[in-house]
């Protein structure tokens, strides 16, 4: 291998600067359509209609044929563009006021009250950074002192104990003997850019508790040795629950 | 082929995996129930189901327990039954005797209406199809001392309308039989 | 021979590229346990101008009820300040939930303009700081629960893969007039209404698939007759007045047919009929009595009880009355069959001094008790299987209890006086 990069090939050169282009690119255009993504569900509008305390066609006969009403398609959600337009359109700002404004003894103390739960929030949220902080130190102190361009067994060793962490704080399901099977991606700098399901036992709970461990191990990664792109793949179980 | 290679063994490992079921099935429970945990209270043993034969009660007790149709003059006796079961007892065959004889004279124009009942303890729907049979064996053995099957009418009332209120054997037995009512 | 090398140069280069480092293998990654997953609902803050704070907080409450016995969310009341913008425009400060320990978070807004009511609510992952729900509501102000039990479903659809049933209601009998009666509740025990004003013994309710009509034996016309009739309307038609028994009717998953148990032909055996009360087709054959059918969900199959062997057994046959096998071999009375909607399941009753609640699979393996205290008898289980209705005799009453599949969770739900018994499971509202 050695020999062959010494070789001064301008094809060779070519061919890597283009390859190199190629994913620079496809990298940015997967970020960009992220972005794009809007972090807002599509509000979805339902119409209550009472089913049970609708007429039956006719509870005379001795048997109403269950013919689909009109009702029924009432049910069947609204268009999306216009009762989402709608709410958006009139932000509701002057009602917020409207509770603070009298001055009777009873809301300025809720004013006061509010006005402490909010600084009581703030101090939280920066107790909070500090210990996300904290967190992210900590993680380099876990790290194995690998060095060079083999990102191996010892970065997997690694990684294997922060999602393990991160996994005893998630772990949730509902059937007896879930797994999930994963595919990570991780780029040079310590983030998580893929995230592949090999194979699920079909618990969407346990699917979660997946997810959310890889999310909150996400948080305390360190990058690969050296630097590079790691790909690694890992099973995730109930610890103690075998498969049937 | 390093990649090749590296698939196969990522591919063998996934498989051994699935295929090597591992430690001992373990089911994990819920930390924490949101509702406490109702207290485990063991249950009393089944009471002895099948319990001394209870004397039939004379024609003033039935009076009590019996519905108010049955009204004083024409009185006929109820029949009682054991635990789960509608066959007749010898006691039971006495009295339908004299139920049968009430009813080819005294009686020999009035219809009567069995009404099957059970004790509270079984479920209340089997008990309906208990009821049912106990009405329907004392009314064949009305049919065989020669009272006229159109003469007969059954129904149950299973658990649904007890002679005694009583949670103990004495009220159980009292309420598993069968009420003769006069229709006219 | 010059391009062979060169080729393979390319391949590699492209390789490591995209994997310049791979692991050996797979990596199991295991964690001891199974947590709930800790669920803040923020009371649902008011958008126009009447402000009703005790609105809110019913609904955040029936949430927190639904969700808890759910038995996959730990779900509890958290009071926040409202967001200045409303819910739409502002953003969501999801690190005092985090560092709280919450993993989920409901918040609400609502807008009441005289008896009309909108409610919105959303569903927050406070740890992917991400948007996972929104749902609108627009009903009246009576329908506020019914909003919250809704939206509890479709949290259970976003995070479990299936949705609750806690939009659905509870049918049972109660005699707190003094007579047997049919009475309608939520599936919480709240709104409850009595349906039948019979004055006699009306027993054994069954829901037709559709939500919309109820079978049920009342004695009205003094035999123990089966009658059906719309919840919408008072209007009860008789449907099955054969001599002896008409009970324990049980509607077909599609609706067409309703099984039954008859005594006109001397034992109580069971039977279909249609919908109407037309064609009766009788399915079993034998010396005693046959009550209590419960359809599989596919409507192959029939669980009932006989005494065929002498006490009361649960047995399964097809639908057309073949095939006949014992399904319970432990305990000497068991009794209330119910299908659970997956098939895999029944539950039922046994008598062991009082009745307890079982689960077996309908192979009979797995056979498990899920109740102990006091007398418990009638399960039903809910539209989407997670919950289990039943009627209990304890402290000193007889009430309508809900619990989870797994027997844990158990709690009352009925108000109303007298005994409570027979509660059957109605579909969700859609």
């Amino acid at each position: 291998m050695q020999t062959l990069q010494r070789r001064s090939d301008t094809w060779l050169g070519v061919t890597l600067l283009l390859s190199t282009a190629l994913h620079v690119a496809a990298f940015f255009v997967m970020v960009w359509l992220q972005r794009l993504s809007p972090d807002l569900g599509q509000v979805q509008t339902t119409y209550y209609v009472d089913m049970v305390n609708l007429p039956v066609a006719s509870p005379q006969s001795g048997s109403p044929i269950p013919t689909p009403t009109p009702a029924r398609e009432e049910v069947a959600t609204a268009p999306q563009a216009g009762p989402t337009a709608s709410v958006k359109a009139a932000p509701k700002a002057a009602p917020m006021a409207i509770g603070k404004s009298p001055s009777t003894a009873a809301q300025s103390f809720q004013e006061r009250l509010a006005s402490l739960a909010g600084k009581a929030a703030e101090e939280r949220q920066a107790a909070a950074l500090a210990s996300i902080r904290e967190k992210v130190a900590g993680g380099r102190a876990g790290m194995p002192g690998a060095t060079g361009a083999q990102a191996g067994s010892d970065y997997t060793a690694y990684l294997h104990s922060r999602l393990k962490d991160a996994f005893r704080e998630t772990i949730s399901y509902q059937s007896r003997a879930p797994f999930v099977a994963v595919r990570l991606t991780i780029d040079g700098e310590g983030r998580i850019v893929q995230l592949r399901l090999l194979q699920s036992s079909g618990d969407k709970v346990f699917e979660n508790a997946v997810q959310r461990a890889i999310s909150l191990a996400q948080q305390r990664i360190v990058p690969p040795p050296g630097h590079t792109v790691y790909q690694g793949s890992f099973v995730f179980k109930p610890q103690g629950v075998t498969h049937q | 082929m390093r990649k090749e290679g590296k698939g196969l063994v990522v591919a063998l490992g996934l498989v051994a995996l699935m295929a090597a079921g591992c430690a001992k099935e373990e089911v994990v429970k819920k930390d924490e129930p949101v509702v406490p945990q109702q207290t485990v209270k063991q249950q009393e043993p089944a009471k002895p189901v099948e319990p001394a034969k209870v004397e039939p009660a004379k024609t003033e007790a039935t009076q009590e327990g019996a519905t108010a149709k049955a009204s004083a003059a024409n009185a006929l006796e109820t029949v009682y039954f054991d635990f789960d079961k509608s066959d007749l007892r010898q006691d039971a065959r006495d009295a339908l005797a004299k139920n049968a004889e009430a009813l080819l004279k005294q009686l020999a124009n009035d219809k009567v209406k069995i009404e099957g009942n059970c004790d509270e303890r079984g479920s209340d729907e089997y008990n309906l199809a208990l009821g049912d049979r106990r009405a329907k064996s004392a009314a064949k053995y009305l049919e065989t001392l020669g009272v006229k099957a159109d003469r007969i009418t059954t129904i149950s009332y299973g658990k649904e309308k007890p002679a005694v209120q009583g949670h103990d054997e004495a009220a159980w037995a009292k309420n598993r039989r069968d009420d003769f009512v006069i229709v006219k | 021979m010059r391009f062979l090398p060169r080729l393979a140069l390319l391949l590699l280069l492209c390789c490591s590229l995209a994997t310049v480092a791979c692991a050996d293998g797979v990596v199991e990654v295991t964690a001891p346990g199974n947590r709930l997953l800790k669920l803040a609902v923020v009371p649902a803050q008011p958008q126009g101008a009447t402000v009703q704070p005790d609105l809110a907080n019913e609904m955040a409450d029936a949430q927190v009820f639904d969700l808890n016995m759910s038995g996959l969310f730990a779900a509890e009341r958290r009071d926040a300040a409202p967001l200045p913008q409303g819910l739409g425009l502002s953003v969501i400060d999801y690190i005092p939930w985090l560092t709280a320990g919450y993993d989920l978070l409901i918040r609400g807004e609502y807008e009441l303009r005289g008896d009309e009511l909108t409610v919105e609510f959303r569903l927050f992952d406070v740890l992917n700081k991400k948007q996972l729900l929104v749902k609108r509501y627009l009903g009246k102000r009576s329908d506020l629960r019914r909003f919250s039990h809704a939206f509890s479903d479709e949290v259970l659809g976003v995070m479990a893969g299936a949705k609750g049933a806690f939009t659905s209601r509870v049918v049972y009998v109660s005699s707190q007039t003094g007579h047997k009666e049919i009475y309608i509740m939520d599936w919480d025990g709240f709104n409850t209404r009595q349906i039948t004003r019979n004055n006699t013994i009306t027993i054994s309710p069954d829901v037709s698939p559709d939500g919309r009509e109820i079978i049920f034996t009342s004695y009205k016309r003094g035999n123990p007759d089966l009658y059906k009739r719309a919840l919408s309307s008072s209007v009860e038609v008789p449907i099955s007045t054969r001599r002896g028994l008409n009970i324990t009717g049980a509607w077909s998953p599609d609706g067409s047919k309703i099984a039954l148990s008859l005594s006109k032909d001397g034992n109580t055996e069971i039977y279909t009929i249609n919908r109407d009360g037309s064609a009766p087709n009788r399915l079993t054959v034998s010396h005693s009595a046959n009550v209590s059918p419960s359809w599989s969900p596919d409507g192959s199959k029939i669980a009932f009880v006989s005494d065929r062997l002498g006490r009361p057994q649960i047995f399964i046959m097809d639908a057309d009355g073949g095939n006949v096998r014992r399904l319970t071999t432990n305990g000497s009375y068991n009794v209330n069959p119910s299908w659970s909607p997956k098939g895999d399941k029944i539950a039922y009753a046994r008598m062991m001094g009082g009745f307890q609640i079982f689960t077996i699979n309908t192979d009979g393996s797995d056979d498990t008790q899920l109740t102990s205290e006091g007398s418990n008898e009638r399960p039903r289980w809910s539209p989407d299987g997670r919950l289990i209705v039943f009627s209990s005799q304890r402290n000193g009453g007889q009430a309508i209890y809900v619990m989870r599949a797994d027997g844990s969770g158990q709690t009352k739900v009925s108000h109303t006086g007298g005994q409570n018994i027979h509660p059957v499971w109605t579909p969700r509202w859609e």
